[in-house]
Order: C-alpha cells, then sequence, then structure tokens
C-alpha cells in the first residue's frame, strides 16, 4: 500500500515534495510564509478543483484557466496580509468571488454579439443523453440570468454545498442576508426553469 | 422578521444533478503556475526603489534648500562701503548737485562747500 509521500510522487514523478499531504492547511500557510513554495503547490492541488467548479459556474468556460491563475496568483501574493483567525479555505473562495466579480463586470462592458445570438439559439434534445446536456445548459443559462450577488450564493450554498455561515464569511454578510439572496435566487432560477419548461 | 425557507429541495437536487462538469485544467497548468509564482515579482521592486530614492530626495532637498537660502541671504545682503566708495559716491552726490542745479547763484556753492568742508579750528 502506498503512504502519502508515495501517492504524490506517482502522480508527479519529477517532484520532489517537502511534505506529505496530511498537513492542515495553517501549517502549509505558515511554510508559505516562509519562502516555501512547494508547500503552495499542495495548498493548489488541495483547493483548485473547488475553486475552478465555482468560477465555471460563475463565468463559463471561455477564460477558466486564466481565471484560476489568477486566483491562486493574488493568493500568493497576498498570503503576508492573511489573517491566520479565518479559514485559508474561506480566504481563498473570497478571492475566488472577487475574481469572478471582476470578470462579470468585464464581461458586462464588453458582451459580444456573438454571445447574444447564442443565447437566442433554440436547444431542442431528443435522447436522453441529449436531453440532459439540454438540462446542463439551462443550469448554465439560468445561472448567468442571475444578478452577480444572487449566482454568488447559489453557486456557493447549492452547487458547492458551502454550509450558509461559511458563504456569510466569504462574501461578507451577514447570515440572514445569505439566506434572502438565496430564496430570491432559487426563485427567480425556478420560474426560468418553468419557463423553459422544466417542471420541478 | 422575514422567515425565508432553509431548503428548496426539488430544485437544488435538479441543479446539482444537472450541473455542468468542469473541464479539466491543461495538463502543464500547475507547472506553469508555479512559474509564474517563483518569477520575481516586477510590481513591487520598482515601488522598493521608488521608497528608496524617495528616502533619500528629501534630505539632499532640504540641504540644497538650506544652502540656496543661505547664499541668497548673503547675496542680498549690502556690503559694508570703504573709505573709497565713501568717497567716490560723495564725489558723485556732489557732481550731481551742481548739475541740477543752475549756477547762478555763488551762495548756493558756497553753502555746499561749506557744509563739505572740514571745520575750521
Amino acid at each position: 500500500m502506498l503512504t502519502g509521500v508515495e501517492w504524490v510522487n506517482t502522480q508527479t514523478p519529477n517532484r520532489s515534495l517537502p511534505e506529505p499531504d496530511d498537513k492542515p492547511d495553517a501549517y502549509l500557510v505558515q511554510l508559505c510564509l516562509q519562502g516555501d513554495q512547494q508547500s503552495f503547490r499542495l495548498l493548489y492541488r488541495r483547493h483548485q478543483q473547488r475553486v475552478r467548479s465555482i468560477l465555471y459556474q460563475m463565468c463559463g468556460l471561455s477564460t477558466l484557466d486564466d481565471l484560476v491563475q489568477e486566483v491562486f496568483l493574488r493568493a500568493w501574493k497576498g498570503l503576508p496580509r492573511f489573517q491566520q483567525t479565518a479559514q485559508f479555505s474561506t480566504w481563498l473562495y473570497r478571492i475566488t468571488v472577487n475574481v469572478a466579480s471582476d470578470q462579470r463586470q468585464s464581461f458586462a462592458r464588453g458582451r459580444s454579439h456573438l454571445q447574444v445570438l447564442s443565447n437566442q439559439t433554440p436547444t431542442q434534445a431528443d435522447g436522453p443523453d441529449l436531453i440532459n446536456l439540454h438540462y446542463q445548459d439551462l443550469v448554465q443559462r439560468g445561472l448567468s440570468q442571475l444578478s452577480l450577488d444572487h449566482r454568488s450564493v447559489l453557486v456557493l450554498h447549492d452547487l458547492e454545498e458551502v454550509p450558509q455561515k461559511e458563504v456569510s464569511e466569504i462574501l461578507g454578510i451577514p447570515v440572514g442576508t445569505v439566506k434572502s439572496r438565496l430564496f430570491h435566487a432559487r426563485s427567480a432560477m425556478r420560474k426560468y426553469l418553468e419557463a423553459q419548461g422544466v417542471r420541478l | 422578521m422575514t422567515q425565508f425557507p432553509d431548503d428548496d429541495l426539488p430544485l437544488t437536487a435538479f441543479l446539482r444533478q444537472n450541473r455542468s462538469t468542469v473541464p479539466p485544467a491543461a495538463i502543464d497548468f500547475e507547472d506553469r503556475l508555479m512559474a509564474t509564482i517563483a518569477a520575481p515579482q516586477p510590481i513591487q521592486q520598482p515601488r522598493s526603489q521608488w521608497r528608496q530614492q524617495l528616502r533619500w530626495a528629501v534630505p539632499t532637498t532640504i540641504a540644497a534648500s538650506l544652502l540656496i537660502a543661505i547664499g541668497s541671504y548673503q547675496w542680498m545682503t549690502p556690503k559694508t562701503p570703504t573709505e573709497a566708495d565713501l568717497a567716490k559716491l560723495e564725489a558723485f552726490m556732489q557732481n550731481s548737485w551742481e548739475g541740477s542745479v543752475p549756477n547762478t547763484s555763488g551762495t548756493e556753492t558756497l553753502s555746499l562747500e561749506m557744509t563739505h568742508s572740514e571745520p575750521s579750528l
């Protein structure tokens, strides 16, 4: 049976990592603050999937890699200012939402004609796979109809399954506001899906 | 206070079931990211150089200002006239006076000469 170190080395044979991948985030952050970039690589591996997913749900595919890179670059540069009282993941997801927000505002300024045409293109599905693809497309389109505030809450809570308290910390808003935004976001999403013929 | 329902299970289940699969990152993405992090950051260096330059510029400016102030004070202050300067000035004033006043009355010339003459014992 492989140990943690062997497993990591099997996955990445050309890299030697100083620590096994079972250290808490706070410990790795401390090592990063001493200039240990390999610890940051571990933090990246630990959180990149969720960061990537949040960005994908909020901004789509077109600039996904660039946005992921932006998040982790901001995190690396901002580590000296990171307060250890907060969880690293919460702090990282806050950066993620900020990057997504910046990107969405940039999208709003320069929305292309092609994208408008794409939104108007009807999608009809026949077989089961196509129905699933159709539903996926509807979910993406429904998300894109929401305001940034509502979309952030819905993606974090309903899709990424982040607890409401952590969502409130990530977004810097009270839990009551999270509940309120979640309610309105779900209502808007349900209304959109039902208008598209989905029965929930 | 408004109460919001905590869950909308059918909708949440539908969203989770039909969320798009996140496409994986490029194979070398992680290495490129780490290379970017390892590279020197061009933004911070000029800022620190600028601060260092500012640290030197402030005392230099103060010293230069003091030197200029002292120099200009000395340049603007009139020098103490020497005996020769006073004699030249006196001769100039006398010539100017004689040139401007018509030489019709001998009393005025005399009175002027008397004022400048040495007191007799």
